[in-house]
């Protein structure tokens, strides 16, 4: 068609605050948004699992300070344990959906997707915005679940009907905190939508020349699958919301059985299937869990290649297993479910599935540890945490094949052992995924060098501090904790396990202080830190092509024609130890 | 005149060549005909509006796979089904639907290949018709309601209202978009590019909305 002077062109860069900074349509300026608002979710959370951890820790102590914040949570003195659930509830929420699906997915792949395939932008750069926007409205609706009446709600991350089905005689923040939180993962549902599709559409169309889908950066790669995940699974989510708020506010059925007794009040309601909550949530759960840890793994990727100088060992198969990975992620929800009174037969296919994951889940490890040997390695920070990504991911990923199977799951099933697991694999090494890609692309995104010395340190204190807080817990599982309770020490054969949760508590106390050196890492770099170059880390993707920070287009109206793979290190005959994608064709002698 | 069969295309691909290094090698920015003064994939293409469509029409499937498992699940084991009386209106108002989508794609294939005078006709149709069905799901659900059949009567109303509501929510939202392309197409002769993607891809959607309902009766007419 001829009439393309009326198609939507590159958007020019915007000159007022506003335009530029809060409701933008640069996936830059975006991602950053994304980054920044996982970054107080991530505070906020580890401040409630703090509170959450003095219970279990002193169980009768009185906390003054608290207790003028939350007078309804602390009646009659100690810490009550609907106080305790629901800060475990709030805990697990904000970090689950607005940091380890914020940051990673929408925070970095925002910011560097479409600079890595070599577009100006996202393919639709006004639902990128609304998207961020609607998750940000989300992010308020559940942070004031907090402070409305009858507090946060009680029922844990998972918001198990019937518990979560009934208002408020279920508990005290089952009334509205437990409305508002079901309304802001529903909102959440549609954020993410808006940027799955976009992401999806930006890699499949919005290539570069010469970005066939096998030169793309392993990261892109993962962001992808993500973005697929995250546009099937959670329509399911939020079908299962929608069913919810009905049984909650429309009188209906569909999770509330019938005959159902509560705080002593029969509950007037019939025939509804609890366990049809489940099936819906793990649905979507099991992805989840991927979602969050795919684009570590592809920022894992990317900086063991980079800092090792080789080319990613086995980059096909890494491809293959992540959408392996994907794509089983589907197929296993019922392993979240062996004591529900499922089939044993279809436990069975369901623990078969789970532990088929184990074989991509170990190509990549093994593919990391491939690219890793022989390398001339760079030990700066975001490396370490790269190689501690790798580290949390298989001492999390094992016990994930101790529980697959149904016989092992029975008695370790909702016991401390499985926090153990989910938290270092799905929490902790996904926040390595996001620290690493932090120090890796600070200096593209602000133009600065973060402090590799305060790096380091952080590094450390952390990587040690997160094993003395969850290799514990797999003992405690063993020996029965079960978790979810805000107090043990009445349980006779739990008597040993109290100094456990003393240590634990100790270790996440100082775990969360080490936090801080990060935070004074970031802000001191953001203003003070060195001047970064365009390509400080001599790595070979496209966003090292282009100055720090980038310009509104990226590539300043010269979209690159690429001529090379995503990891083109130590090539033989090159004139330097790496070949950045659009680089001209190397022409090397007869070999 | 007859209605050619493949729908005029928005962004014409000149047949033949071979785009060097083949196909399947990048996105747009391989695809050498679309490439302006400054390489590819710098503007969005009617493509890429198609696919992001396509994928938000994934993503509705994958709510409305979630709402019928619950409801073939629940009413599967259920002891609180209660067959009701669907008022016999619902077929007609079917038909409109159906007919709704008929005339939609007249409008998309006058306003793709020439001027909007000639697709005027088709969207004011359009819309009326899809207003109407609408309107006619209103009187269901009010027929429903002086019967005493509520949502929170039994396992199969709860559906009932459900699965239709959402159904008329995401239809309200493919209205909104109708009325949009009604109120361009009486304003101005030429449509533009923009307006011809924003056609397309309500089209698309429009018809989706039609093959749901079809699914959605069958489940909840047939399957009582």
């Amino acid at each position: 068609m001829s009439d393309t002077s009326h198609a939507h062109q590159v958007h020019a860069a915007p000159t007022g605050f506003i335009r530029k900074y809060v409701f933008s349509l640069d996936h830059k300026i975006i991602g950053i948004q994304y980054y920044f608002l996982a970054l107080i979710a991530v505070f906020l959370g580890m401040a409630l699992s703090l509170i959450f951890r003095l219970r279990l820790a002193w169980p009768a102590e009185h906390w003054p300070m608290l207790a003028k914040i939350f007078p309804a949570g602390f009646e009659g003195g100690p810490m009550t344990p609907e106080f305790y659930l629901s800060m475990l509830t709030m805990h697990g929420t904000i970090m689950v959906f607005f940091v380890l699906t914020t940051a990673p997915q929408s925070g970095f792949g925002n910011y560097v997707l479409p600079i890595q395939v070599g577009a100006h932008d996202m393919a639709f750069p006004v639902l990128n915005m609304l998207s961020f926007w609607v998750t940000f409205v989300s992010m308020v609706v559940m942070v004031a679940a907090l402070f409305v009446e009858g507090g946060a709600p009680i029922s844990g991350w998972t918001a198990y009907a019937p518990l979560s089905a009934l208002g408020q005689v279920a508990g005290p923040g089952q009334g509205l905190g437990q409305t508002l939180w079901i309304v802001s993962i529903a909102i959440f549902c549609l954020a993410s939508l808006l940027g799955a599709l976009n992401f999806i559409t930006t890699v499949l169309n919005m290539r570069a020349k010469g970005m066939s889908l096998m030169r793309m950066p392993l990261t892109v790669w993962t962001w992808f699958t993500t973005a697929i995940l995250a546009l099937l699974s959670f329509p399911v989510l939020l079908a299962g919301g929608i069913l919810l708020l009905f049984d909650r506010i429309g009188g209906t059925s569909f999770f509330i059985p019938a005959g159902l007794v509560v705080s002593d009040k029969v509950i007037q309601h019939a025939g509804g299937s609890p366990i049809l909550w489940q099936h819906l949530f793990w649905f979507f759960g099991h992805p989840e869990v991927y979602i969050a840890i795919l684009p570590g793994m592809g920022v894992t990727s990317q900086l063991l290649s980079t800092f090792a100088r080789k080319p990613i060992y086995g980059y096909r198969a890494m491809v293959y297993a992540v959408f392996a990975i994907g794509l089983l992620g589907f197929f296993v929800w019922g392993h979240h479910m062996f004591l529900s009174g499922l089939s044993p037969m279809s436990a069975l296919v369901f623990s078969m599935l789970t532990l088929t994951i184990g074989v991509p889940s170990a190509v990549k490890t093994f593919n990391w540890l491939g690219t890793l040997w022989g390398g001339k390695i760079r030990f700066t920070s975001p490396m370490l945490y790269a190689i501690g990504f790798v580290s949390l991911f298989v001492s999390g990923g094992i016990t994930g094949i101790f529980l697959g199977q149904t016989s092992v799951d029975i008695p370790l099933h909702d016991t401390y052992f499985p926090v153990g697991h989910f938290h270092l694999i799905m929490g902790v090494a996904a926040i390595f995924g996001i620290f690493g890609g932090t120090a890796y692309w600070f200096p593209k995104m602000f133009g600065r060098m973060m402090n590799e010395t305060l790096g380091k340190i952080h590094f450390w204190l952390t990587f040690i501090g997160v094993n003395a807080i969850f290799m514990p817990m797999h003992t405690m599982g063993i020996m029965g904790q079960p978790r979810r309770y805000a107090q043990s020490t009445e349980f006779l054969y739990l008597a040993g396990v109290q100094g456990y949760q003393v240590v634990i508590t100790w270790a996440a106390i100082l775990t969360a202080a080490a936090q801080l050196i990060f935070l004074v890492n970031l802000f001191w770099s953001l203003f003070k830190g060195r001047k970064a170059s365009d390509n400080p880390w001599e790595a070979t993707t496209l966003e090292w092509s282009i100055p720090s920070p980038p310009p509104h287009d990226n590539f300043g109206g010269k979209i690159p024609v690429v001529h090379h793979g995503p990891y083109e290190y130590g090539v033989p005959g090159a004139p330097r130890d790496f070949v950045m994608q659009a680089d001209p064709p190397l022409k090397l002698g007869k070999a | 005149m007859p209605i050619a069969l493949a729908p005029p295309q928005i962004d014409a691909k000149p047949k033949g060549r071979v785009p060097p290094g083949g196909f399947g090698q990048g996105g747009q920015g391989d695809d050498f005909h679309r490439q302006g003064p400054n390489g590819g994939g710098n503007q969005t293409s009617a493509d890429s509006y198609r696919l992001g469509m396509w994928l938000a029409l994934a993503s509705v499937t994958m709510l409305f796979s979630g709402l019928t498992s619950a409801c073939i699940i629940r009413l599967g084991g259920s002891q609180d089904w209660r067959a009701i009386e669907i008022p016999r209106f619902l077929i007609p108002n079917s038909l409109l639907l159906l007919a709704s989508s008929a005339t939609l794609e007249m409008f998309r294939r006058r306003l793709v290949a020439t001027t909007t005078r000639k697709a005027r006709f088709w969207i004011a149709i359009t819309v009326l018709l899809g207003a109407s069905f609408l309107a006619g799901q209103l009187a269901i659900w009010k027929a429903l309601a002086s019967q005493g059949v509520y949502l929170s009567s039994n396992s199969y109303s709860s559906f009932f209202y459900l699965l239709t509501g959402c159904h008329a929510v995401h239809l309200l939202g493919g209205l909104v978009a109708l009325v949009v392309l009604a109120a361009m197409a009486f304003r101005e002769l030429q449509p533009t590019r923009g307006q011809r993607i924003f056609a397309d891809v309500t089209a698309i959607y429009w018809h989706f909305m039609d093959g749901l309902w079809i699914y959605l009766f069958v489940l909840l007419f047939f399957w009582r």
